[in-house]
């Protein structure tokens, strides 16, 4: 799921009302088999306060209901309570992976012609360009500490 | 004393490993996604922002997604902040509401906007990644940070480094003549060796 576009992060989205409900950044584990990802606590969802027993697998845990805050759809599940196998899903959110996603990056709409030349600069290419800045100013500092020493060390020398 | 290895060969440790500097990592963290305040729709991403146009309070973007529909008719402002402009207003695919604009023809103080996409923040909110939280656009701040005084400052740090090494450089230089002098004539060896140790010091400062 998050590996679809090189290391850009996906966004989860409201199959129906396409209201953000998690991201990748807070991961938490998939399960292949029933086809859910297992995202961190967010905002916008409505957590159920009914626990029922989950029938899925051989040995039922406690669920909750997962509902969007937006439109009320059901999103997923949450487990409340869980045998041992089942430890890794509890208290995360379980989504069904059909719910809609949005690749960071992945906007394409671009207006035709823009050469790189008159290629604007991001906020993003800003921020990698000051952070090179910073290596340098370390680096910088280092050779200056480095130059410092040398000279130290022919004024000893001349001295003995 | 005199062929000890420097103290600075000793140490192997350098506080800046070149090896990183290849690897441009984008933090994540601080991305958001621009959603219509609307309907929700995915209308673009931090990842594609340029800065912010404070006079007509948008976000200036230069990729949006497919759901973002440019309507086809020109349009012309004669006054406001876009006096003088053509332009060609963006429309959410989804719900049909105004997300901004785009600028086809401008005056001079304009004219670095044309082609990109100007997003009205108030019609947006702002899905922030990792705080996992919603928004309104209004309140995220897209500008940019000067950084002219960053790159001037650098300069001079390295024009002051070259310094240095030139001087060093004409100290060594005179130590190895000096050095030839000594060997050809002994006597004199004290008195010049207080002249380079001078001009040692004078560099250092």
């Amino acid at each position: 799921e998050e590996d679809g576009d090189g290391d850009a992060p996906a966004v989860f989205l409201c199959g129906k009302c396409r209201r953000p409900v998690g991201d990748s950044l807070s991961w938490a584990g998939s399960d292949e088999q029933l086809n859910q990802i297992m995202l961190k606590v967010h905002d916008n969802i409505v957590i159920g306060n009914e626990p029922y027993v989950s029938s899925t697998r051989k040995e039922p845990g406690l669920v909750v209901n997962l509902a969007c805050r937006g439109c009320g759809s059901t999103l997923g599940i949450m487990y409340t309570s869980t045998p041992k196998e089942l430890d890794f899903k509890r208290s995360y959110f379980c989504f069904g992976v059909e719910n809609i996603e949005y690749v960071l990056g992945s906007a394409d709409q671009q207006v035709a012609v823009v050469d790189s030349k008159d290629m604007p600069v991001t906020l993003e290419l800003q921020e990698i360009v000051e952070q090179q800045m910073i290596k340098i100013k370390a680096l910088a500092v280092t050779i200056g500490h480095r130059l410092m020493e040398i000279e130290l060390d022919l004024q000893t020398k001349s001295e003995s | 004393m005199s062929h000890r290895k420097p103290s600075f060969l000793l140490t192997d440790s350098y506080d800046c490993d070149s090896t990183q500097s290849s690897v441009h990592t984008v933090d994540y963290e601080r991305c958001c996604v621009l959603h219509c305040a609307k309907c929700s729709t995915v209308i673009a991403d931090s990842l594609s922002a340029c800065g912010e146009a404070k006079s007509i309070k948008s976000i200036i973007c230069l990729k949006v997604t497919q759901d973002v529909k440019v309507r086809g008719k020109f349009e012309v402002c004669l006054e406001g902040p876009l006096a003088f402009c053509t332009y060609r207003v963006l429309e959410c695919g989804i719900c049909h509401r105004s997300m901004g604009v785009i600028l086809h023809s401008t005056p001079t103080h304009w004219s670095s906007l044309r082609n990109l996409f100007l997003l009205r923040k108030e019609v947006l909110n702002c899905y922030m990644l990792s705080k996992c939280t919603v928004v309104k656009a209004t309140k995220v701040s897209f500008e940019t940070r000067p950084i002219r005084k960053n790159i001037i400052e650098l300069q001079q740090d390295l024009q002051a480094q070259l310094k240095q090494v030139e001087m060093l450089k004409e100290v060594l230089e005179e130590k190895s003549s000096l050095r030839v002098d000594q060997r050809r004539v002994r006597p004199n060896a004290s008195a010049s060796t207080s002249r380079s140790t001078a001009l040692l010091t004078s560099g250092s400062k």
